[in-house]
C-alpha cells in the first residue's frame, strides 16, 4: 500500500497566506467597477479621521444634553434652513362627514297634530329628548297608515257598549253556525248512506230483470 | 254623592288600528264564507235536480213493472 503515500499531507503545515485564491466573480453588465477615488489611491479610512473630508462643520455639541424647546424653534438656530410659509388655502381639504344635528320632529301633511314653534326649539337643544321623536317620526314615515298609534283613541261608553253586546251576538251566532253545519253534516252522511242504499236497489232490481229476461226467453 | 252631568265618558281603546284591520279580516272572511255558501246552494240544486230525475226514472221503471205484471197475469 506504499503508492497511496502521496494522499498524506506528511505533517507538512502549509501557511493559510500561501493557499491558491479563488478566482474572481464575473464582472456584473452595466455594472463598471470604477478606479479608486482621485487622492484616496492609498489612503485607508478611518471613522475617527472623516472630519477631514471637508464634511459641513455641525454647529451644534452633540457631547451636551439635548434641550429642545419647541416654543422657540428659531431661536439660536440659524444654520437651520427656514421653511417658506405655506399657505393654508394651498392645504388640501377634506370632507368632513357632516354632523348631524339633533332632529326636528317635522309635521307631516296628514296630520292634525298642533305644536307650538317654541317647543321644537326647545327639542333641537335637547338631543335626548327628540330621540323619542326621532323614532316616532321615522315610523310615521315607514308606516304612514298607523299614524292613530302614536294618538291616544277614546270612544264613548255607549258605542263601547253597543260594540260589547254585538260581539256577544256574534259569538251566540259563530256558535249556530258551527250546531248548523255539525248538522249539516250528519245529514251529508244520512243522505250519502241513502245513495248507496238506492245504488244497492238498483243493482239488485237489474239483476232481478236480467233474471226475469232470461227466463222469459229460454224456450226460444 | 255628585250629580252625574250629561258629560259623555270615553273608554281608551289601545290598538285601534289593529281592531280595524282585524274587522276589514273578518269582513273578507264573510265574503268568502258567503261566496261558499254560493256554492253550496249550487250543487245543492243541482243534486235536487238529479234527486228529481231519479223519482222520474223510478216512476218509469214502476209503471213498466206493473205494466209486465199485468201482461204476465193476463196470459196466466
Amino acid at each position: 500500500m506504499g503508492f497511496l503515500k502521496f494522499l498524506k499531507r506528511e505533517g507538512k503545515k502549509e501557511d493559510f497566506n500561501e493557499l491558491d485564491l479563488p478566482p474572481a466573480p464575473p464582472p456584473i453588465e452595466g455594472f463598471e467597477e470604477n478606479g479608486p477615488m482621485p487622492g484616496l489611491e492609498d489612503a485607508k479610512i478611518n471613522a475617527d479621521e472623516a472630519q477631514n473630508f471637508n464634511l459641513p462643520q455641525q454647529d451644534f455639541d452633540f457631547s451636551k444634553d439635548m434641550d429642545f424647546d419647541i416654543g422657540n424653534e428659531n431661536t439660536g438656530k440659524e444654520g437651520m434652513p427656514e421653511f417658506p410659509d405655506l399657505e393654508e388655502k394651498n392645504q388640501p381639504t377634506y370632507a368632513q362627514p357632516a354632523q348631524r344635528a339633533p332632529f326636528q320632529a317635522q309635521p307631516m301633511p296628514m296630520m292634525n297634530v298642533e305644536e307650538e314653534p317654541h317647543e321644537e326649539d326647545e327639542h333641537t337643544t335637547e338631543p335626548e329628548a327628540s330621540a323619542p321623536d326621532y323614532q316616532k317620526a321615522t315610523r310615521r314615515y315607514l308606516f304612514p297608515e298607523r299614524r292613530h298609534d302614536a294618538r291616544q283613541t277614546f270612544v264613548k261608553v255607549e258605542k263601547f257598549k253597543a260594540v260589547l253586546d254585538n260581539i256577544s251576538m256574534i259569538r251566540s251566532d259563530l256558535r249556530k253556525s258551527e250546531e248548523a253545519l255539525l248538522k249539516l253534516e250528519q245529514m251529508k252522511g244520512a243522505k250519502d248512506r241513502s245513495y248507496d242504499k238506492f245504488k244497492a236497489s238498483l243493482d239488485d232490481l237489474q239483476k232481478k230483470l236480467i233474471f226475469i229476461d232470461k227466463t222469459l226467453f229460454k224456450g226460444d | 254623592m255628585r250629580e252625574r252631568t250629561g258629560a259623555p265618558v270615553f273608554v281608551k281603546v289601545d290598538e285601534y288600528k289593529e281592531i280595524l284591520d282585524v274587522l276589514d279580516m273578518v269582513k273578507a272572511k264573510i265574503s268568502e264564507i258567503r261566496d261558499t255558501l254560493g256554492s253550496v246552494n249550487e250543487i245543492r240544486n243541482e243534486e235536487d235536480a238529479e234527486v228529481s230525475m231519479w223519482n222520474s226514472t223510478i216512476d218509469d221503471i214502476e209503471k213498466k213493472i206493473s205494466d209486465i205484471d199485468s201482461m204476465m197475469v193476463e196470459l196466466e
